[in-house]
């Protein structure tokens, strides 16, 4: 019986290994986006988790190859020595806590070096200004707003090679995360709320960008193109932008925000400056905060506005941002909001 | 009646229809089989009106083992789906898969492993600390129903309605009424929130039994290690369930009443759920790990002939971990914008978490150093259990770095790590006990070809299916993807296609081992009580254990107090005495049923079955609670009747 079983895993075993080196030697692992990094951040963030991995295996590997080789060596019909009531010592105890520990001194060291130098909110050290880009996600695209340039554009995020990006980020929807692999990631982009993110790209390229937060029916494809250019061909695309984009208004804007899949990129020449704090601060309610901007400017500071403001700093705008009681629709029903339901809960 | 309405039978797609009756149908064949053997008065009085542990326990089992199979065929279709849907829309519509993906998760934490783990505990540890049952044996009952109506409630989702899109950890504002309107998220809540309250109970009864039944000289540093998780565990269920009560409470105001605790608008603030969520989320993990931890210190002791090494440092380790698992929730949210220093604390306090499990983990291997080890198939499951673990460990330390875990977060990699931390470590803990165990329960050994074949395929089935989605999660592939136009993802979610099959063999290898052990039982017949040559209490009685556990209550005086009594000579037994045990209840299945209308009836918004439940379930309390602890007595001359004919 026993042998019959071993055959059997042997068998399978080795078959599994087999196909999984085909499958591995043929692909594109070493060109995926993590390993393959092109930006400053996300090369220190994939270095750093290499680093710990070899740090770790040091301990990993040697359980790994002792519970094969104990349970080889100490099998009941080998005849190894046995020693039935020795169940202590202090030595093999001292070294089990010990060794750990230090493995986890070093990498805490390691943690609280990275986690400060790799803060998403920290800006990047370059010597060009960063470029801003306001980031609202939607059901299910995303739209980035150039506050200084005064252009925006959906699912379609263009920016210049080795200069500081610095995403600002809101959601005009449920919670989502922003995330482009190959250049690091990600940060949440909530209502009500504004979180930043700080990337850079070192090399010109076209890179997938996604939301990776599970936000409904049109999660899937919730993803955009990232294209780092030459200064250049970012000024000639800014000004394509302004000669060929339209106008996003109000109006465009909640038809823009309206649940769509699979939405094709899309340029516009101008876009209201208050576009931004505007989601912010009005996002929920029936209207999806289509107030009169003006109607909020004694609100005194942003949040994000000064340095290392981070989500959790809600306090100071959540009072100003409650909509009128009777935009949440009745209390028994509050399934019957106006506002665009995410999904109908069963489809035809 | 309410919002329910004929529009709530799933004839939106055949997919969802087919499930709806599989369910059906399966539930008409378990009661038809019941009708045909003429079942019904022995389903009643002998199992679902009990309050004897060890037949709780073994309802808790089977309870988890069809959830495991329906929360099982959840992941083969997810798989599926990802399998084929490159670059098209697959054979499930989103609104499908995203059920598909949340009932997955939800089964299989709620009512695959918390059942598992409770059941398990409920069977072993009163035996192991030579108890006659639990401290409180009807609230046993009473914990064990409500599950089972948190149960009945995910599986009526299939049925009427839909269940919830938002994933197993129902994240608002998606989950709220605005984004998620209908019946789903409810689903989710409700049968949530009452299996939740079944566990707090759980958690209550488990610590004051482990506190005040044990046997006369068992001090707490000679408990079996199994005694001991289950103990941290119990405690962490205690403090840590609240949490979830509370959060799916708030979650369900929100959604019912219009409230505005975590909405976007109206000064909600849809963190504060991330936080309450998971300061229940993390000690959960470790509540289904631990008791898995018990149970493999068990097996590699009994099965290594061998004295636990490392005892007291074991014990300590336990409870390191449970007092630091409530220290590192925010892992789980790094990406939620905090700042460094908050980040960084919480990740050095996730890594910390590493040095107590690191030691249990070397324990277990100096266990078996200079041991007689014998390859049975609990074995089995636990050093396969040792090899996979610290692949898990590692990327969980990976993640805990919080830069890492910027690129990590919401990928596959993710994914990979948690199920390579839960399958191995929760549920190999859990067949492997199962395998131990069986013996005890059922007089009968577990056939060991089948079971070494489960594991062998559950083996190789686990990393075809996980690693690969390590790889995706480097190349950039998001958790919960329905479709997706990554060519070069598609081999690797073929590949994990491929081990959920073998995974799929692992399980009908469980089934046929059932299956034929049942047949030859009378040869696989256990006639000693003790098969294994086993080290604790629980073997010294029969297998089964007669309903009063032990003739005599044991005196101990070791850790291995069995091992202990089998080396030293018997005395003759003292003459035996009438045993009070508590009676069976009807009390407790009818809460269950009530409390599952009552669920029922909240969620479709029937407001007068709900009032019409609610006061049933409090009637009934008051009613149980006025007429007393009803006791039968066994007398002398039965026991002594009984203990004859074991020797």
């Amino acid at each position: 019986m026993r042998n019959r079983t071993l055959a059997f895993a042997k068998r399978s075993a080795s078959w599994a290994l087999g196909f999984s080196f085909t499958l591995l030697s043929g692909c594109s692992f070493l060109s995926s986006p993590v390993i393959d990094a092109k930006g400053p951040v996300a090369i220190a963030q994939r270095d750093l988790m290499f680093t710990a991995l070899g740090m770790m295996l040091v301990l990993v590997i040697p359980v790994i190859v002792l519970t094969i080789v104990f349970a080889v060596k100490y099998r009941a019909d080998k005849g190894a020595k046995y020693t039935p009531m020795w169940d202590n010592s202090h030595l093999i105890e001292t070294i089990c806590w010990t060794v750990p520990a230090i493995l986890v001194v070093i990498l805490g060291v390691m943690v609280w070096n990275s986690t400060h130098a790799l803060d998403p909110y920290k800006p990047l050290a370059s010597d060009q200004e960063p470029l801003r880009v306001d980031v609202i996600s939607l059901d299910w695209k995303y739209l980035f707003l150039y506050p200084d340039q005064d252009i925006g554009a959906v699912n379609e995020l263009v920016f210049p090679v080795n200069r500081p990006l610095e995403l600002h980020m809101t959601s005009g929807t449920v919670m989502t995360a922003l995330m482009i692999p190959t250049l690091g990631g990600q940060i949440y982009a909530m209502g009500g709320m504004e979180t930043e993110l700080n990337l850079m790209a070192h090399e010109e390229g076209s890179f997938m960008g996604r939301n990776t937060m599970f936000s409904g029916d049109g999660f899937s494809a919730m993803s955009f193109e990232a294209r780092s250019v030459s200064d250049t061909a970012f000024d000639a695309w800014v000004a394509a932008a302004k000669s060929q984009g339209s106008e996003l208004d109000m109006a465009r804007f909640q038809e823009l925000a309206k649940p769509t899949q699979d939405v094709a990129p899309e340029v516009y020449a101008d876009i209201p400056d208050t576009l931004f704090k505007t989601v912010i601060y009005n996002l929920g309610g029936a209207s999806m905060g289509m107030a009169d901007p003006n109607a909020h400017t004694n609100m005194g500071a942003m949040p994000g506005d000064g340095e290392g403001v981070s989500a959790q700093d809600t306090s100071a705008y959540e009072t100003d941002g409650v909509a009128p009681p009777d935009a949440q629709g009745t209390a028994t029903a509050p399934a019957t909001q106006s506002a665009a339901p995410h999904s109908p809960d069963t489809t035809d | 009646m309410g919002r329910l309405n004929w529009d709530a039978l799933p004839f939106y797609s055949w997919v969802a229809f087919t499930g709806a009756l599989v369910t059906v149908g399966g539930g008409l064949l378990v009661v038809a089989l019941i009708l045909y053997k003429g079942w019904t008065r022995k389903l009643w009085t002998d199992w679902l009106t009990t309050v004897d542990h060890k037949k709780i326990g073994i309802m808790y089992i089977v309870l988890a083992m069809v959830m495991l199979l329906r929360g099982f065929i959840d992941a083969l279709m997810m798989r599926a789906q990802q399998a084929i849907a490159m670059g098209n829309e697959g054979y499930l519509p989103p609104e499908h898969f995203d059920q598909i993906f949340s009932s997955h998760g939800t089964i299989m934490i709620f009512f695959m492993a918390m059942p598992f783990l409770t059941g398990l505990i409920n069977y072993v540890m009163p035996l192991q600390i030579g108890a006659r049952d639990v401290a409180f044996p009807f609230l046993n009952a009473v914990s064990f129903f409500m599950t089972a109506a948190g149960a009945v409630l995910m599986l009526l989702s299939l049925v009427i309605g839909v269940f919830s899109t938002a994933g197993w950890t129902g994240y608002p504002p998606y989950s709220g009424a605005q984004y998620s309107p209908g019946v789903g998220v409810d689903y989710w809540i409700w049968s949530v929130m009452i299996s939740g309250i079944g566990t707090t109970l759980s958690g209550v009864n488990f610590v004051t039994t482990i506190m005040t039944q044990r046997a006369p000289g068992m001090r707490l540093m000679q408990m079996p290690m199994f005694v001991w998780t289950a103990l941290c565990s119990s405690i962490l269920m205690v403090f840590a369930f609240p949490a979830l009560t509370v959060v799916t409470m708030m979650l369900a105001l929100d959604r019912t009443f219009g409230f505005h605790f975590f909405t976007n608008a109206a000064g909600g603030n849809q963190m504060q759920y991330a936080n309450l969520f998971w300061m229940w989320g993390h000690p959960e993990v470790y509540i289904l790990i631990l008791p898995a931890f018990g149970v493999f210190s068990e097996v590699v002791s009994v099965f290594s002939s061998k004295r636990l090494f490392g005892y007291v440092s074991m014990v300590w380790a336990t409870m390191a971990i449970a007092v630091l698992s409530f220290t590192v929730w925010l892992h789980h949210f790094f990406t939620m914008g905090s700042s460094a220093n908050v980040n960084a604390a919480f990740g050095i306090a996730t890594m910390i978490i590493a040095i107590p499990t690191g030691v249990k983990v070397f324990d277990w291997l100096f266990t078996m150093y200079r041991g007689r080890i014998r390859i049975t198939s609990p074995m089995l499951w636990t050093m396969g259990f040792m090899v996979t673990f610290g692949i898990g460990g590692m990327t969980g330390v990976l993640l805990a770095i919080p830069a890492a875990d910027y690129v990590m977060h919401n990928t596959t990699f993710l994914v990979a790590h948690f199920h390579n931390m839960l399958v191995p470590g929760a549920l190999f803990g859990f067949f492997a006990g199962y395998m131990y165990w069986f013996p005890k329960a059922f007089g009968f050994q577990l056939s060991e070809v089948w079971g070494k074949r489960a594991f062998w395929f559950w083996f190789t089935g686990f990393y075809c299916a996980f690693m690969p989605l390590y790889a995706l999660g480097f190349m950039g592939m998001s958790r919960r993807m329905e479709h997706y136009d990554v060519a070069t993802w598609q081999p690797y979610l073929i590949f994990a296609c491929f081990g959920a099959v073998l995974v799929l063999l692992g399980i009908i290898c469980l089934g046929i081992q059932l299956w034929v052990s049942v047949r030859d039982r009378v040869a696989l017949a256990d006639t000693t009580g003790d098969p294994w040559d086993g080290r604790t209490l629980e073997w010294a009685t029969s297998s089964p254990p007669p309903e009063y556990n032990f003739a005599h209550i044991p005196d101990v005086s070791d850790l291995d107090a069995f091992y202990e009594m089998k080396q030293t000579a018997r005395t003759a037994p003292a003459p035996y005495e009438d045993i009070h045990l508590p009676a069976s209840s009807v009390y407790a299945p009818l809460m269950g049923v009530a409390a599952a209308i009552f669920g029922f009836a909240v969620i479709w918004w029937i407001w007068w079955l709900a009032a019409l439940s609610l006061a049933a379930l409090v009637a009934l309390t008051i009613a149980r609670n006025v007429t007393g602890e009803p006791h039968v007595t066994i007398h002398a001359a039965e026991v002594a009747k009984i203990e004859g004919a074991r020797t």
